[in-house]
């Protein structure tokens, strides 16, 4: 089995036709235009980081549900579920429950962490909870470690598609495409990302929608479809797939506990105006992410019954599986209208990691070491540019480690922040020492295990993963140390803090 | 479900996940009970966190009874629609049964856990979100702190606050 990076790494087919390019550059058009009304409206870091605080419900969970999705949705994962069967839908099957978990576990939490704090990153959270500015700064490391990765994954994927729409190449694609996002994310910050998102959002749950219409229409339905796979390749449609029960399961504990720990979404909570309207969160957010991913079960579906049927030449590539269905199966405008959405999720995610990677190196490392920043708009876009540039450029480097940075990312982020915050801001025994521990577990195994798989060091079963082993390390650290140093934690918990907590 | 009584399910969740992986580094494969113990080890994984986050009050303070509902049901149907996939003898090639246009293994699977779900949770949340989400009360008592801490002299006016709204002091803090 090959490796999941979630992210695009092979070239795409060219898509170039008029009506793709219009459609493409309309969309374009219309994030470049709110991007521009979201930087009129950005005067703070408050504004630039969080939104001023003041996002309504819909919006929050459709940006949440776009910076969550990324070109790997639209792309790779079609391509996944085709050459792996049902075993593939393991990495989205969680969905159905993450969300409504996150809003129990957190978002409660957060949003009044910021209201009595004025917080306003992940690693603001996890350091005012242990009154630890050594846990803030560890975890804005493993942040930054992470965002660098799916930046440069991120942006080769944008890359990518912008040569398949408008065939100009691969490098001047991920310069334009950083040089868009950029644009908007420099001026107007996460305001803008995130009516950005919004729109991007709204545009990727439609193409989603009329995509597996079509899939249902040219397959002949799911039976049908069903029928024609199990005459020749019947190991596809077991509820595993093609992959060992072990291995589709360790996807479900890893994506559905590792959602937790996600902080382009987790730190969305804090925009929220009014926290009683988390009431229908995991309801709008749970329908918002499981339209958009029926794209990703029903192509894939699809174009494995097609081809089983003849009815389609077998692909050169699984993440020519959307591509192929478009091109063949679908109006033109439609094919346009998807690849559109699949450059607005790259482009949504990447403008959130743009936000927490520049909120990491402006607001919270200097913090935790005693020293913060007076003017944190300016050095906010100051270390946006940067970190997009440091991107473009890994981006454009190497092919091999870029496909390296893209697989750890998630497992990172899971590893080192799931502790401190799923537990951590629930249990008032928890301890800075069983933070401290847990992230410095998650990022010494996720960082070190990746690093000797990646040199073919390390060598694990199947149905093993590094993000799956480097999870279970990091809880298990973070509730026996809590447990050894019990003694401390009431010490440990500010009042307004345990407040929080309680209610 | 009381807060001690959810850390100690999450700690035999974990304990059922590590002997998950565990099993699959036996030689010649992985030991069939090793993905009984991950979806175990999921399912109660899943379903101690929602306690956890959804309990209220201090100390080992917990969930109300309302939420036993819908804590039962995600545990049923992760550990019933994932230990049918793998129970059930395979019936996938030609001429097998089929529910819902899929293979019968499969369509538990992925309508049980993709979708069943999503028609329960977030009505739960929801309908439980007053009385063990977010109170009108619980709103004015951090509106109150959040303001004292927005004042001048900020630290003294913050503890004043704290205690009016009930909230002990920590240790240091009453010292």
């Amino acid at each position: 089995m090959r490796p999941v990076t979630l992210l695009q790494e092979a070239a795409l087919p060219a898509l170039q036709t008029p009506q793709i390019v219009g459609v493409a550059l309309l969309y374009f058009l219309v994030v470049a235009a709110i991007g521009v009304w979201a930087t009129r409206r950005t005067r703070s870091a408050k504004d630039f980081f969080v939104a001023g605080s003041g996002v309504g419900i819909w919006t929050l969970a459709i940006a949440a549900m776009a910076a969550t999705l990324s070109g790997f949705a639209f792309i790779g994962g079609p391509g996944l579920v085709y050459s792996l069967g049902f075993g593939a839908v393991f990495l989205v099957l969680p969905a159905s429950l993450t969300n409504t978990l996150g809003a129990w576990v957190l978002a409660k939490r957060m949003r009044l962490l910021g209201e009595v704090r004025g917080l306003i990153t992940v690693p603001d959270a996890i350091g005012a909870r242990f009154r630890s500015p050594a846990a803030q700064g560890l975890s804005a490391v493993a942040i930054l470690v992470a965002t660098v990765g799916y930046m440069a994954t991120n942006v080769l994927a944008l890359g990518l598609v912008i040569d398949a729409i408008f065939g100009i190449g691969l490098t001047p694609g991920i310069w334009i495409g950083t040089a868009i996002t950029l644009g908007y994310s420099v001026s107007g910050g996460i305001m803008a990302g995130v009516y950005t998102d919004l729109f991007q959002g709204s545009l990727m749950a439609l193409a989603s929608v009329l995509v597996f219409v079509f899939t249902l229409q040219v397959g002949g339905g799911a039976l049908a479809m069903t029928d024609a796979i199990a005459a020749v390749d019947a190991a596809w449609l077991a509820p595993w797939g093609k992959l060992p029960a072990l291995a589709a399961l360790s996807f479900f504990f890893v994506f559905g506990i590792g959602s937790l720990g996600q902080p382009h979404v987790v730190h969305k909570f804090y925009m929220l105006r009014d926290p009683r309207r988390l009431r229908w969160y995991p309801l709008i957010m749970t329908v918002a992410l499981g339209v958009t991913l029926l794209l990703y079960v029903g192509v894939g579906f699809a174009v494995r019954a097609l081809v089983a049927g003849g009815r389609l030449a077998a692909l050169a590539s699984p993440d020519d599986a959307t591509p192929a269905f478009l091109l063949h199966f679908t109006p033109v405008l439609l094919a346009g209208l998807v690849f559109s959405g699949v450059a607005a999720a790259i482009m949504s995610t990447v403008n959130s990691f743009m936000s927490i990677g520049a909120a990491a190196l402006t607001h919270d490392l200097p913090r935790a070491i005693g020293r913060p920043i007076a003017n944190e708009l300016r050095w906010g876009r100051i270390f946006t540019v940067l970190l997009s540039l440091a991107a473009a450029l890994v981006a454009q480097a190497s092919g091999t480690l870029v496909a390296f940075l893209g697989i750890f990312g998630w497992g990172l982020f899971a590893s080192t922040l799931v502790p401190a915050l799923a537990i951590g801001l629930n249990w008032d025994g928890a301890t800075r020492e069983g933070a401290i521990a847990s992230i410095m577990t998650g990022l010494v195994l996720t960082l070190g295990c990746e690093s000797l798989g990646y040199l073919k060091l390390l060598t694990l079963p199947a149905g093993v993963t590094v993000s799956g082993l480097a999870l279970l390390a990091s809880l298990v650290a973070f509730l026996g140390v809590s447990w050894l140093t019990r003694a401390r934690a009431a010490q440990q918990l500010d009042p307004d803090i345990r407040l929080v907590m309680e209610v | 479900m009381r807060r001690v009584t959810a850390l100690r399910l999450l700690a035999l969740a974990l304990a059922c996940v590590g002997a998950g992986y565990a099993g699959a580094f036996r030689a010649g494969g992985a030991a069939p009970w090793a993905s009984w113990a991950m979806v175990c080890g999921v399912a109660l994984l899943m379903v101690s966190l929602m306690a956890l986050g959804a309990a209220r009050g201090a100390g080992t303070a917990g969930v109300t009874r309302g939420m036993a509902v819908p804590l039962a049901f995600t545990f049923a149907v992760l550990v019933g629609c994932l230990g049918a996939g793998l129970a059930l003898p395979p019936g996938e090639a030609t001429g097998g049964a089929r529910l819902l246009g899929l293979p019968v293994r499969a369509a538990i699977v992925l309508y049980g856990v993709g979708v069943l779900p999503l028609l329960v949770l977030p009505f739960a949340y929801a309908r439980s979100f007053d009385a063990q989400v977010l109170r009108e009360d619980d709103l004015a008592r951090i509106s109150e702190v959040a303001r004292a801490h927005a004042l001048p002299g900020r630290a003294c006016a913050g503890r004043e606050a704290l205690k009016a709204s009930g909230t002990t002091a920590s240790p240091r803090e009453g010292a």
